[in-house]
């Protein structure tokens, strides 16, 4: 081979891949999107009924949607706090015991979403669950977390922050790592109190991971699928729970697609889903932009 | 130079192993293990012209059940008819998926497919099924039983594949029976508790016996499997919904019985539901006949003696079921077709299914010798469960509801439904608000759907 074409013999099976596995399939489902199609019969052009559909007939979009918004406007915020406040405390006063505290932290994250689905069940359970339990012993009445639509939020709310928490902080631990020690001794040196450090030095020093973990928990948020799946996986439950009020968008792309066989319809509902991430990543990228000119 | 080779090596190792799985089966479809490959390395040297027209003759199903007692039933079909049986694993839910990627990559299809209940209405709508009856495999649906064959029948009209005919009754726990109810007699619990009415007014008095902890049933849903399995008024006429005639009624019982008190708040077919056989507050459960192995004898190991099976009040029902479907681009359709007819068309084939799994057979003859299913069963005090299921269960089926396509989303509306009565502190939930969200969701998924 000449040395000439030997660079692009090296980076061909990325583009090899990319093109069969990434590109082809997104040019394949927007085409797929303008038609009807069930997967087996011809693909029949619908032009942009599907869409039409998606933003004038399907109420469940806009739930979904909201549904989303909801539970990635709670879960977002104290996933990234708790993650902040664990990674800081590790730091500055747990020294020794640091290596262990991390891996039990982080182990909710690696561990098997269909396992935490069926935990999270049997201990939310309204007769036999061990939540309901522990509030009986406190006099508190049982609370029917997964047949009524706030608690089952807040269950779903719960599952992602116990989930996620321990990647948020590995992020704020790397970057805590490369804030000097000696900007802490220079402000303990003038009279700075570990909060004074945390709100002066370690919050603004952190920005660049602020914008990382905020920007991929809106995305992933929006991509929300596993554990509402998971709560309600048996063949008795609901899609999306009581009132549908943890069914997500990707849900209600995952039933079109692959309950009903609707695959142009899927198409055109993840391409739409595609669009609200597009918006909300711009909308956040324009604010934080703004903050920093500000 | 050495080190240089290595590494080439360990690429060129690399990528085929990674390639590996990009293969096309070919004719080599995944095999169980009952053929264990030390018998095959023996047998491929010595085969003959003439032994490898025997070896074409076999069959790939699709199922979900690959254990070791279905392979060893298989094993004595090989026996008798020389057809190799191949299982593939698929569960129930993903057979739809799966048979509409392999159709599109043009990949191998099964011979035979598992078509489960619940999803068989999506699937028998695929127009992707041969009819067995029609030449040259002539399958003889005379010898089904009756109230199977609108079961199997496609959209289309062409007859799919029979199943293990599945039909239910009702189980309880004898001493609750006895304590709660006066009798841990069959007939005598069936003459008190001949129609739903009378089983709430039943209901009403453990209640207030118990004091609230002993319940009639565990779960709404236990209800509504019956309820709805006894009732055969179509959910869907063509494109219109017929909630009110078919729903209604279901909804106003369960409702009812949520009101009565006589209910338990648990999730049908749940762990904690499951859990609940082996306790002592729900006294009965809907009880297929594959429930007394895999349901009954499964939660409540040690409940020798403690059961009773009984016609529930508005009688058997269907529950559950499993149509063996041959796709037209199935590559052994003859040896499919005699797969079928062996297993559930010959009495050969009944005693395997019986003795093996414990399943009923569709041969209609089979049911005009009353010991032909028949034993005493320990965990039902010696009550001959086998032979009330065959005499009295089956002939007492008075119809059944056509399979649709919107099956699935009638069930999720239906399962939406009946979480929306369990959180209702005391029932105080109408059915008219209940129908009226059922229809809205259901003309909001299924646009072709009207009122």
């Amino acid at each position: 081979m000449s040395k000439r074409n030997a660079p692009y013999a090296m980076i061909a099976p990325y583009f090899i891949l990319y093109l069969a596995f990434g590109l082809f399939p997104i040019l394949f489902s927007l085409g797929v999107s303008f038609t009807s199609w069930d997967g087996i019969g011809e693909a029949a052009f619908v032009g942009l009924k599907n869409y039409k559909r998606v933003f004038v007939q399907d109420k469940f979009f806009y739930k979904s949607l909201l549904n989303t918004m909801i539970l990635l406007a709670i879960s977002t915020p104290i996933q990234i706090a708790l993650g902040l406040f664990m990674a800081t405390f590790l730091k500055d006063f747990f020294k020794k015991t640091r290596n262990g505290l991390q891996l039990i932290n982080f182990l909710p994250y690696i561990t098997t979403p269909v396992a935490v689905g069926i935990i999270f069940q049997l201990m939310f359970d309204w007769k036999s669950g061990v939540i309901n339990a522990f509030l009986n012993l406190l006099g508190i009445d049982s609370v029917y977390w997964l047949g009524n639509a706030w608690p089952s939020r807040a269950v779903v709310i719960f599952m992602i922050v116990w989930k996620n928490y321990g990647y948020m902080m590995i992020m704020f631990l790397s970057g805590l790592a490369t804030i000097s020690d000696e900007l802490y001794e220079a402000a303990k040196i003038d009279g700075a109190r570990w909060w004074d450090s945390f709100v002066r030095i370690t919050i603004p020093l952190l920005r660049p991971i602020f914008i990382f973990v905020i920007t991929t928990s809106v995305i992933n948020g929006f991509k929300l699928f596993d554990e509402p799946q998971l709560l309600f996986s048996s063949a008795s439950q609901p899609i999306g729970g009581p009132d549908r009020a943890v069914m997500t968008v990707v849900m209600r792309f995952y039933e079109a697609s692959f309950r009903n066989f609707e695959f142009g319809y899927g198409s055109a509902l993840a391409y739409c889903l595609f669009l609200v991430i597009a918006v909300a990543s711009l909308l956040l990228f324009s604010l934080i932009n703004k903050k920093k000119g500000d | 130079m050495k080190r240089k080779l290595l590494t080439i090596l360990m690429g060129a190792a690399i990528c085929i192993s990674s390639l590996a799985g990009c293969g096309g089966s070919g004719s080599q479809p995944q095999e169980a293990p009952a053929a264990s490959s030390g018998q095959e390395a023996e047998a491929q040297p010595q085969e003959t012209e003439g032994d490898s027209a025997a070896a074409d003759r076999e069959v790939t199903i699709w199922c979900w059940d690959t254990g070791d007692t279905r392979k060893q039933m298989h094993d004595e079909f090989t026996k008798a008819t020389g057809i190799k049986v191949n299982l593939v694993a698929v569960e129930s839910k993903d057979m739809t998926q799966k048979l509409q990627t392999t159709l599109a990559s043009g990949g191998e299809m099964p011979d035979i497919a598992w078509l489960e209940a619940t999803f068989r209405g999506k699937l028998l709508s695929l127009d992707i099924w041969e009819d067995i009856t029609s030449d040259p495999y002539n399958f003889d649906t005379s010898q089904v039983l009756d109230y199977l064959i609108p079961l199997e029948t496609a959209e289309g009209g062409q007859y799919v594949g029979p199943e293990c005919p599945s039909v239910a009754g009702m189980a309880y726990k004898r001493e609750l029976a006895k304590e709660y109810l006066g009798t841990d007699d069959p007939q005598e619990l069936e003459a008190m508790l001949s129609d739903w009415d009378a089983f709430i007014e039943k209901g009403k008095e453990v209640a207030e016996k118990s004091g609230g902890t002993v319940f009639m049933l565990s779960s709404l849903g236990a209800a509504g499997q019956m309820l709805k399995g006894q009732s055969t008024a179509p959910f869907v006429e063509g494109d219109k919904l017929n909630l009110d005639a078919s729903m209604r009624p279901i909804l106003e019982k369960l409702l009812e019985m949520k009101q009565a008190g006589m209910v338990d708040v648990l999730d049908f077919s749940s762990a904690e539901e499951g859990a609940s056989y082996a306790g002592d507050e729900h006294i009965f459960y809907p009880c297929a006949n594959w429930s007394v192995e895999f349901t009954i004898k499964s939660n409540d190991k040690d409940g020798q003696g403690r059961w009773g099976f009984m016609l529930p009040p508005g009688g058997p029902f269907p529950w559950g079921g499993t149509v063996m479907g041959v796709p037209r681009g199935a590559v052994h359709k003859e040896e499919a077709v005699e797969y079928i007819r062996f297993f559930f068309a010959s009495e050969e084939g009944a005693v395997l299914q019986r003795d093996y799994k414990g399943n009923f057979s569709p041969y209609k003859p089979l049911y005009e010798d009353a010991t032909f299913y028949s034993g005493e069963d320990e965990y039902f005090a010696g009550q001959d469960v086998l032979q009330a299921i065959s005499q009295e269960v089956f002939p007492n089926i008075k119809g059944v509801r056509l399979p649709s396509k919107y099956d699935q989303d009638i069930d999720d509306v239906y399962n939406l439904a009946l979480k929306t009565i369990n959180a209702s502190v005391d029932g105080s939930v109408s059915v008219d608000s209940l129908i009226e969200s059922m229809t809205e969701e259901l003309l909001t998924k299924q646009p072709d759907l009207s009122k």
